[in-house]
C-alpha cells in the first residue's frame, strides 16, 4: 500500500513534469532546423527518394551502426542466458501438436514472406520500410516454421556467419570513407545514380541489405534459442 | 596513408572485431579470445596518437558521413575525453588479456563479442559530440553489461542480471526522454549546437530535460538513491567484466553528467543538490562496504563510495574542485580495475568470495597480493600513493572557499576515509596474518592473469611517484571545463 503511494506520486511528478514542459512548448511555430535541412536537401546531397532513409543511413548512419550492434548485443544475451551446457537434458514438453491446416499453409506462405521481406529491405531508400523491418519480416516467417514444425532447427553456425559478414559489411564500407580525400566516416563515395530506381543513393541500399540479413538472422537466432527445448545446441554451437 | 589520430576508430575498430568474432566463432572456436586483445591494443594505439594532436589543437573532432555537423554525428575529443578514453582501452587491453586464461565457460564467442562491444560503448560514450549518439552508446553499455552480468547463469547472477535489465532499461528510457525534450526545445542533437541555443530557454525547459537525463546517467553512474543494482551486478559478473564495469562505467557516466551541467546547460543552482546526493552516495557505499563478507560486494560498494567522492569534487564547481575528480577517476579506474582482476584470480584459487577464507593467501600467492596491497592503499589515499594526491587536492579544493557545509563536508570525507582503511586492513590483515584452517593447495595465479595486473600496476605507481605530468594535465582539463572550451574549440574546428 505504502509503496503504491509512493509510487504514484513520483507518477504524478513525472507526468506534471512533461506536461509542464510540453505546455511551454510553441505551438504551431516551426521549431525545426537541423530538419528543415534535411527535408531541403536530403534528395539531393543522398540520392536516396525516401528521405527518412537519407536521414537514417546517411546523416546519422552512425547512429544505426549503433542500433545495429545493439540488437547483435540483445541476440547475444540471449544465447548467453538460453545456453544449456552439453549434457543437462531438459525433458521436451508436449506442445499441441500443430494441425494439418497450419503445416501446409505455413510451408506455402514462407517463401512469399521471405520475398516480402526482400522486397521490403532492397527498396529501404526508395518506400517506407527498410533493413530493420524487411529483416523482421524475415524473421517472422522463420518463426512460423517453428510454430508450425516445432522440431526445426535452423544451423546456427550459417547465421552467424551470415551476422558477422553483415556487420562487417557495414564496418568496411565505413571504413572506406577514411581512405578518401573527404577522410569521414560512412562517406557516401558511390554515384549517386537516377533518382527513384533501385541503383541509386550510393551505398545506402547495400548498408540496408546487409542489416536485412543481419537482423534476419539474429531475430531467426533469437527465436531458435527460445525454442530450443531438448538441447541447446547453444549460442552458435 | 590514414591518419591513425581519428577518434571515430576507437569505436569502430572494437565494433569491426566484434562482428568478425560472429563471423569466425564456427571455426577458430575458442581461437577468437584473441581478437579483443589484438582490438584494445590497436585502440590503445590509436587513443595515444591522439595526444599530441588533442595537445596541440586543444581537441579533436571526426566528422562521419560527410557533413557537417550538426546535420551529421561527429565525435569531438577534448583533454577529459582523451584521458578517459585512453583508460578505456588500456583497462580493455588488460582484461581482454586477462581473459584469454579467465573465461573457460561456454558460449565463449558471444562472452567476448559481448565483452568488446561493452568497452566500445563506454568508449563511444566519452568520446561522442552528440547527444542522440550518446544515447545509443549507453544503449549498446548497458545492453552488452545485461548479458555479462547474467553470464555465468546461476541463480545470483540471473537475478543480478534481471535486477540490472530492469533498473538500466528504465534509466535508458529516462535518458530518452530528456533527449527527446532536448530536441523539442531547441531542435538539434548536437551538444555543442544545444549549449548555444539554452541560453534562449525558460528554466522549466532546462530544468526538466535536466532532471531527466540526470536520472537516466545516474542509474548508470551509481548515484545513490538509483544504485540497487551495483552491488548484485559487480559481485556476480566474471571479474573482468566487474573491473571494466567498476573502472570506466562509472566514469563515462560522471563524464557525461560533466558534459550536461557544464557544457549544455549551466545551472549552478544544482550543484548544491548534487553535492548533497554525492555525500550521501560515499556514506552508503563505505559504511555498507564495510559489513560486507563477500569480497566483491565489498569492492562494489566502495565503488559506490569512491563515486560518490568524485562526484563531491565535481560539484564544487571550481577548477581544483574538478582537478581532484579527475585525479580520483584516474586512481579508482586503475586502482579498482586492478582489484578486482587481482580478487577474481584469488577466487579462481581459493573457490570462494568469502573473505575469511583468503585467510594466508598474502603468503602463497605473494604477487597478487602485493598488487591488492597497493591498489588497496591507492584507493584508501595513503601516501606515496596516487589517491593521497587525489584525496588532498579534494579537500583542498572543498577548503578554498570553505564554508560550515564545506567543512562539514571534508569532515565526512575523511570519515570516510578512515571506514575505508578499516575495511581494507582488516581484508589485508585476513590475507597476510590470518590462519588458513583447511589446508587447500593454492598457487599463484597464471602468468597471463598476473601480467595485466602488473600492467595496471606498474602505471599506477609510475603516476604514483611522477604525479606532476598528470596533474598537470589535470588542470589542464579542468580549467578547460571550467572555461567552456569545448564549445569555443569545436566552434573554431568545424564541430559545428
Amino acid at each position: 500500500m505504502v509503496r503504491k503511494v509512493v509510487y504514484s506520486i513520483f507518477l504524478a511528478i513525472i507526468v506534471l513534469a512533461l506536461a509542464m514542459f510540453f505546455a511551454a512548448y510553441p505551438f504551431g511555430k516551426n521549431k525545426m532546423t537541423v530538419g528543415e535541412y534535411y527535408l531541403n536537401h536530403g534528395v539531393a546531397q543522398t540520392g536516396a527518394a525516401n528521405i527518412v532513409t537519407s536521414v537514417v543511413l546517411d546523416y546519422r548512419g552512425f547512429d544505426t551502426l549503433g542500433e545495429v550492434s545493439v540488437l547483435f548485443a540483445a541476440a547475444a544475451g540471449v544465447a548467453i542466458l538460453f545456453f544449456l551446457a552439453g549434457g543437462t537434458k531438459r525433458e521436451q514438453e508436449d506442445l499441441t501438436k500443430p494441425n494439418f491446416v497450419v503445416r501446409v499453409g505455413s510451408r506455402i506462405i514462407f517463401p512469399f514472406i521471405l520475398l516480402f521481406g526482400s522486397y521490403i529491405f532492397i527498396h529501404g531508400h526508395l518506400t517506407p520500410g527498410g533493413g530493420f523491418q524487411g529483416g523482421s519480416i524475415i524473421a517472422s516467417g522463420f518463426l512460423l516454421l517453428y510454430l508450425s514444425y516445432p522440431g526445426t532447427r535452423t544451423n546456427r553456425d550459417g547465421l552467424s556467419i551470415i551476422e558477422g559478414l553483415a556487420g562487417l559489411t557495414f564496418v568496411v564500407l565505413g571504413l572506406i570513407g577514411l581512405f578518401l580525400p573527404q577522410y569521414s566516416f560512412l562517406y557516401n563515395f558511390l554515384p549517386k545514380g537516377i533518382l527513384n530506381t533501385i541503383v541509386s543513393a550510393g551505398i545506402l541500399p547495400i548498408i540496408y541489405i546487409a542489416i536485412g540479413f543481419k537482423v534476419a538472422s539474429e531475430f531467426a537466432g533469437i527465436v531458435d534459442d527460445m525454442m530450443c527445448q531438448v538441447i541447446c545446441r547453444g549460442g552458435g554451437k | 596513408m590514414v591518419n591513425i589520430a581519428n577518434p571515430i576508430l576507437l569505436v569502430v575498430i572494437p565494433l569491426f572485431f566484434t562482428f568478425l568474432i560472429a563471423l569466425s566463432g564456427s571455426f577458430l572456436k575458442s581461437g577468437v579470445k584473441y581478437l579483443p586483445v589484438i582490438a584494445f591494443a590497436l585502440n590503445l594505439v590509436v587513443s595515444l596518437a591522439l595526444i599530441p594532436e588533442v595537445v596541440k589543437n586543444g581537441m579533436v573532432i571526426a566528422t562521419t558521413a560527410g557533413f557537417k555537423p550538426p546535420f551529421a554525428i561527429d565525435m569531438a575529443v577534448d583533454k577529459l575525453g582523451l584521458f578517459l578514453s585512453i583508460i578505456a582501452s588500456l583497462l580493455g587491453f588488460v582484461a581482454s588479456v586477462y581473459n584469454l586464461f579467465y573465461i573457460d565457460e561456454e558460449p565463449q564467442e558471444k562472452f567476448h563479442a559481448l565483452f568488446t562491444l561493452l568497452v566500445a560503448g563506454l568508449t563511444w560514450m566519452i568520446i561522442t559530440g552528440d547527444i542522440f549518439n550518446l544515447f545509443v552508446a549507453f544503449e549498446v553499455t548497458s545492453i552488452a553489461a545485461f548479458g555479462l552480468v547474467g553470464f555465468h547463469r546461476d541463480k545470483g547472477a540471473i537475478e543480478a542480471g534481471f535486477k540490472y535489465l530492469v533498473m538500466g532499461s528504465i534509466g535508458g528510457s529516462f535518458l530518452l526522454i530528456g533527449i527527446i525534450m532536448l530536441y523539442a526545445a531547441t531542435g538539434t542533437l548536437n551538444i555543442v549546437d544545444i549549449a548555444q541555443k539554452t541560453s534562449h530557454l525558460t528554466f522549466q525547459q532546462k530544468l526538466f530535460p535536466f532532471a531527466m537525463i540526470f536520472t537516466g546517467l545516474g542509474i548508470e553512474g551509481a548515484l545513490f538513491p538509483l544504485n540497487a543494482w551495483l552491488p548484485d551486478a559487480h559481485p556476480a559478473a566474471p571479474s573482468s567484466v566487474s573491473s571494466i564495469l567498476s573502472g570506466i562505467m562509472t566514469t563515462a557516466a560522471i563524464y557525461a553528467i560533466i558534459r550536461l551541467t557544464n557544457t549544455i546547460f549551466d545551472f549552478n543552482q544544482i550543484y548544491f543538490f548534487l553535492m548533497i546526493f554525492a555525500l550521501l552516495t560515499l556514506i552508503f557505499g563505505e559504511v555498507s562496504a564495510f559489513f560486507q563478507k563477500d569480497i566483491k560486494r565489498m569492492l562494489a560498494y566502495s565503488t559506490i563510495g569512491q563515486t560518490g567522492l568524485f562526484f563531491f569534487a565535481f560539484s564544487l564547481n571550481t577548477v581544483n574542485g574538478l582537478q581532484g575528480a579527475f585525479m580520483q577517476m584516474v586512481n579508482h579506474s586503475l586502482s579498482k580495475g586492478m582489484l578486482f582482476l587481482v580478487v577474481g584470480g584469488m577466487i579462481m584459487q581459493v573457490g570462494s568470495r568469502n573473505i575469511d577464507d583468503f585467510a594466508g593467501l598474502g603468503r602463497k600467492m605473494k604477487v597478487s597480493s602485493f598488487f591488492l596491497a597497493i591498489g588497496a592503499f591507492s584507493l584508501m589515499g595513503l601516501p606515496p600513493f596516487f589517491g593521497f594526491w587525489s584525496k588532498l587536492k579534494i579537500i583542498f579544493a572543498a577548503l578554498q572557499n570553505a564554508n560550515a557545509f564545506l567543512v562539514a563536508s571534508v569532515v565526512i570525507i575523511l570519515l570516510m576515509s578512515v571506514v575505508e582503511g578499516a575495511y581494507f586492513f582488516k581484508l589485508l590483515q585476513v590475507m597476510f596474518f590470518g590462519k588458513q584452517e583447511k589446508d587447500v593447495a593454492v598457487k599463484e595465479a597464471s602468468y597471463g592473469m598476473l601480467f595485466s595486473v602488473v600492467v595496471l600496476g606498474t602505471v599506477l605507481l609510475i603516476i604514483s611517484f611522477y604525479p606532476s605530468p598528470v596533474i598537470d594535465f589535470m588542470h589542464k582539463a579542468a580549467a578547460e571545463i571550467i572555461n567552456k572550451n569545448y564549445i569555443t574549440l569545436a566552434l573554431k574546428l568545424g564541430g559545428l
